[in-house]
């Protein structure tokens, strides 16, 4: 019995001791196989709705499952492509939101990773649309208008009727809605993007451009005091924008369908935290913000799998059929003219 | 009034509901050098820059040789006026600021050239023509303020307190060259100063001022020694004159300053029973033994010694007073003080002098 | 002692290291990148020594016409500033005590909101959608709102509304500092309102005249957010076109050598404004 006992005491001891061991050591890595505390993962992404909603949905749910901290640097694609060519030997990015523009350019220079195949996320998003980087968002360049001067949807053409001259605005080039509005114009004149001098004296005959625009707001109110009649956006941010203003109307054109516009998710080649960022693509290409995004900013989802609201399905590019029916540019190409075209349209469209 | 060269009348200059300068007239002789003597903000600088023009009056006229000249602009008006603190041009040479005034009036290269010369010889600075005001000395500025206002040969010479940013001893020697020079010139002159020794060593006529009004016009000799009322007796004179109340009872008992007094008989038969103020100027008494017949009662209270002579700090009664003398007198005794020659007597109030009845001659 | 002449030197040793971290060693690599290029179809910069930036804008006349808009548009902004920042200044420099405290406040306080608070409120004032065409609508005057900005005055207009405190300040300086005497002697001394301006103000003034001047028209020639929103896209300027280049074609070679032509043209203009300043206030003989 003493001895028993004895012996069961050793084995309780036993247990406790590696019991302790065992919830200390769960304590100081909670739930995960990895440790990445003390580590910080950098994003650069813009700020405004996109970086409320990855906060909410991304950020806060990585930094609880890893213990690392994640740090979003706000800013437009031209300050994060600055930064990771000029640090690429040595980068501090992890994560880098591109233009569709952008993205397949930043691969070929070697500054992002290709997609990769076997990634789990790569295969929920729809096929073909992982151009350089993973798609983030699928937007489409429609035509928002002015209800008491276009009274009905216009198709790109109507843009053209002389009872609008001098009542179209753009946004600045160079970006994806200007190189948009060349390809729609290549295309109204017998041709597409490849035939830059089409496009260009098809988009000089729209002269003047009623005003070059940098908010919505101005375009809008422009809209609204009966200065601008339509102007190409990208539908997201207009969708967003016109629920609040009934006199404004958005429209996807039919012929050529609206162009297709992405956000782009890269990870950046050689980055300090390549696993953390893995973790971040995996959580922002998931259903959670893919969902937000779409709900909330009528950003179109990647991933197959979110289900957009019935009531928004018109709003938001989701479907398949919707997907095939915009207009795919010729990124790549267009992204190896950017120069000459920057010259052309500051002389050719703007220009007197 | 008519036949003098300037004529200032019934001027009013003023900011708002608080005049500077109340209703002022004043005659000025060709060729005469007047001083404006007051204390500082008494208006004597305000009636010299509306003069120049520089302010403009509210009320009253203002005539130079027989046309009115307060319609004038400033820069028509023909007048040199000399700054206090002298607003030489920095930018430009002591030639080209003496010669400003010529450029205005588009004088010839050629007579301007020997008209600035004149000038810079005649405040003694033609060896300095090329500098920079800030490159000469303060009598220097002030002689080129001078050079600059006579070049143009005005028809008024103002001078604003022209020798009071100069030391002691500058200040002395610029006194005589000025009067020298306004000699010389015969310029009419009009001076605004608040040391009356600048007013008494150069003026033909001072007018002592205060608020806003002439209390008196005259010369040195009549200001002095004739004062009008009893801000001029203890404006004028340094030391300061001591002022002394003085009542005679119906009984013709006499009490000086609180203190029973018995006037010299001759001077007790000229008084009335009333009240009023003696003139005690320092020079113009002497101390005595206490005892001496119609000496005042007083105390000795300190003495300062200045070479030449003493100033003897003394109270009668409670009311301070200066006897300048020729030696000392200890703090502590009783002397008498002997008014020796006449002295101004004024009512109690000190507006207006009553009589001269005190005659020791 | 060594030591001791050093001393009062150490005090600008931080200043001295924040203009050579901040300003010189940017300004540096920026001459620097101007001679590289880029490989065709990349954007990775190619540091091969190459003057091909500069042969590019200085064959195409689009870039000339931009800078030397841009410094035209400089020079106007620093005239009519003067123009209309003497009276500002001599009114401010009147005036008294608390009056002058509160005049330079108002002065100031745009320049506080910021270019960009400025710029937009010029918009909502005479944008095609703005206040006053609004106004004019309402009265019948018009029935299309009348285009006042998308071209050079209307550009011009916002950069003197935004840098005429730049004018203003120094004016106030150099005019607080010129005694009120000295106007009032040279008027007893004949010279007329204009004289006196032309004679003794002016050539006083000269320093705050020439700083202002260079301040205003740095800030324009510089400035990116009013030419961006006032201009419209119709009235390109350097600022807008540098920004074009460097952050949306991604072309940093380029940018810096406008960069660099543009520095350089702007020495050349400064030069030429600080000796006509000079010229201005020469003393007299």
């Amino acid at each position: 019995m003493r001895l028993r006992s004895k012996r069961a005491w050793r084995a309780v001891r036993r247990a406790v001791f590696w019991g302790v061991l065992g919830l200390g050591l769960i304590g100081a890595r909670p739930a995960s196989a990895q440790d990445f505390s003390g580590k910080t993962l950098v994003v650069g992404v813009w700020g405004g709705d996109i970086e409320r909603l990855i906060r909410e949905h991304v950020v806060a749910a990585l930094e609880k499952e890893t213990g690392a901290k994640v740090e979003l640097l706000l800013g437009g694609t031209g300050d994060r492509l600055a930064k990771i060519y000029a640090e690429r030997t040595h980068p501090t990015m992890d994560v880098a939101f591109l233009n569709i523009y952008e993205s397949p350019q930043a691969l070929k220079d070697g500054v992002v990773d290709a997609p990769d195949p076997s990634a789990p996320y790569y295969k929920t998003i729809w096929p073909g649309m992982n151009n350089g980087c993973y798609a983030m968002s699928l937007n489409g360049l429609g035509i928002a208008y002015s209800k008491k001067l276009v009274t009905s949807p216009p198709e790109w053409a109507d843009m053209w009727k002389p009872a609008y001259k001098g009542k179209i605005a753009l946004p600045p080039y160079p970006g994806s809605e200007d190189d948009g509005v060349l390809a729609v114009a290549a295309r109204l004149a017998g041709a597409d993007e490849h035939s830059a001098d089409k496009a260009f004296s098809k988009l000089a005959e729209l002269k003047p451009i009623a005003t070059t625009y940098t908010s919505l707001d101005q375009v809008f109110g422009l809209m609204g005091s009966g200065e601008v009649a339509m102007a190409p956006m990208i539908g997201g941010y207009a969708m967003a924008a016109l629920k609040k203003d009934p006199d404004i109307g958005f429209v996807y054109p039919k012929s050529p369908g609206p162009v297709l516009v992405r956000d782009m998710l890269c990870l950046v080649h050689n980055s300090p935290n390549p696993e953390l960022a893995k973790k971040f693509a995996a959580l922002a290409l998931g259903v959670e913000l893919q969902t937000a995004y779409a709900t909330e900013l009528y950003f179109g989802p990647t991933n197959m799998n979110v289900k957009v609201p019935p009531a928004m399905a018109n709003d938001v590019i989701a479907s398949p059929e919707q997907v095939k029916s915009l207009l795919t540019l010729d990124w790549p190409y267009i992204i190896t003219q950017r120069a000459a075209w920057t010259d052309r349209w500051n002389k050719e469209i703007l220009g007197d | 009034m008519s036949d003098a060269y300037l004529t200032i009348a019934d001027l009013r200059v003023g900011f708002a509901s608080v005049p500077v300068v109340r209703d002022v007239s004043l005659a000025v002789q060709r060729g005469e050098f007047l001083v404006l003597l007051g204390p500082s903000g008494c208006g004597k600088s305000t009636i010299l820059k509306t003069l120049a023009g520089l302010i403009a009056a509210n009320a009253g006229t203002i005539a130079l040789d027989g046309t009115r000249l307060d319609p004038v602009p400033p820069h028509r008006r023909d007048i040199g006026l000399v700054f206090q603190n002298y607003a030489l041009f920095p930018h430009m040479s002591v030639a080209a600021n003496v010669r400003f005034g010529l450029d205005m009036r588009g004088v010839s290269r050629a007579e301007a050239d020997s008209r600035v010369a004149e000038a810079l010889a005649m405040v003694r600075l033609a060896d300095v023509e090329y500098r920079l005001p800030s490159q000469l000395s303060g009598g220097q500025q002030q002689r080129v303020a001078l050079a600059r206002a006579l070049v143009v040969r005005p028809r008024l010479l103002l001078l604003d307190e022209p020798l009071s940013n100069l030391d002691a001893a500058l200040r002395a020697q610029m006194r005589f060259e000025l009067k020298d020079l306004h000699r010389r010139a015969g310029l009419t002159t009009i001076m605004v100063t608040h040391d009356q020794m600048e007013a008494m060593a150069m003026a033909d006529r001072i007018a002592v001022m205060q608020a806003g009004a002439i209390r008196q016009i005259g010369t040195p000799a009549d200001i002095y020694d004739r004062p009008g009322d009893a801000f001029v007796a203890t404006f004028v004179g340094t030391p300061p004159a001591a002022l002394l109340p003085l009542s005679v009872a119906a009984d013709g008992a006499v009490r000086i300053a609180g203190l029973p007094w018995s006037p010299p008989p001759a001077i007790a038969a000229a008084l009335a029973p009333g009240d009023a103020l003696l003139c005690l100027r320092p020079e113009r008494a002497v101390l005595v033994a206490p005892d001496t017949a119609g000496a005042l009662p007083a105390r000795v209270v300190g003495a300062e010694y200045f070479g030449a002579d003493w100033l003897v700090h003394v109270t009668v009664g409670a009311t301070p007073a200066i006897v300048r003398t020729g030696g000392p007198a200890a703090r502590g005794d009783m002397v008498g003080v002997l008014i020796s020659v006449e002295a101004p007597l004024f009512d109690a109030s000190g507006a207006r002098r009553i009589d001269r009845i005190f005659s020791m001659s | 002692m060594p030591l001791s002449r050093l001393l009062p030197i150490i005090p600008l040793a931080p200043a001295c290291l924040l203009m050579g971290v901040m300003f010189l060693l940017p300004f540096g690599m920026v001459a620097v990148t101007a001679f590289w290029g880029q490989a065709p179809g990349s954007w990775l910069v190619d540091e091969a020594f190459t003057t091909r930036n500069f042969a590019r804008i200085l064959a195409d006349p689009y870039f000339v016409l931009v800078i030397g808009r841009t410094l035209r548009i400089g020079v106007e902004a620093a005239v009519i500033c003067l123009l209309l920042g003497l009276p500002v200044a001599s009114v401010i420099v009147r005036a008294r005590g608390q009056v002058r405290g509160l005049l330079l406040v108002l002065m100031l306080l745009p320049m506080v909101c910021g270019a960009l608070v400025q710029t937009l409120g010029m918009l909502n004032l005479f944008g095609l959608a703005g206040v006053v065409n609004g106004a004019l609508k309402q009265l019948g005057l018009i029935d299309r709102s009348i285009r006042f900005l998308g071209n050079e005055t209307g550009v011009l207009l916002g950069l003197i509304q935004a840098f005429l405190p730049l004018m203003v300040l120094p004016l106030v300086t150099v005019l607080g500092r010129i005694p009120p005497d000295l106007p009032a002697a040279a008027a007893s001394l004949g010279a007329s309102r204009l004289r006196v301006l032309q004679r003794i103000m002016l050539p006083l003034a000269g320093p705050g005249i020439a700083a202002g001047a260079i301040l205003v028209f740095s800030a324009s020639v510089t400035s990116f957010v009013t030419p961006q929103i006032l201009g419209q896209g119709h009235v390109q300027m350097f600022g807008p076109l540098v920004y074009q280049q460097a952050a949306l074609v991604l072309d940093w070679p380029f940018a810096s050598a406008l960069c660099v032509v543009m520095l350089a043209a702007l020495a050349l203009a400064a030069a030429l404004l600080a000796g006509v300043a000079r010229l201005a206030a020469r003393p007299r003989a």
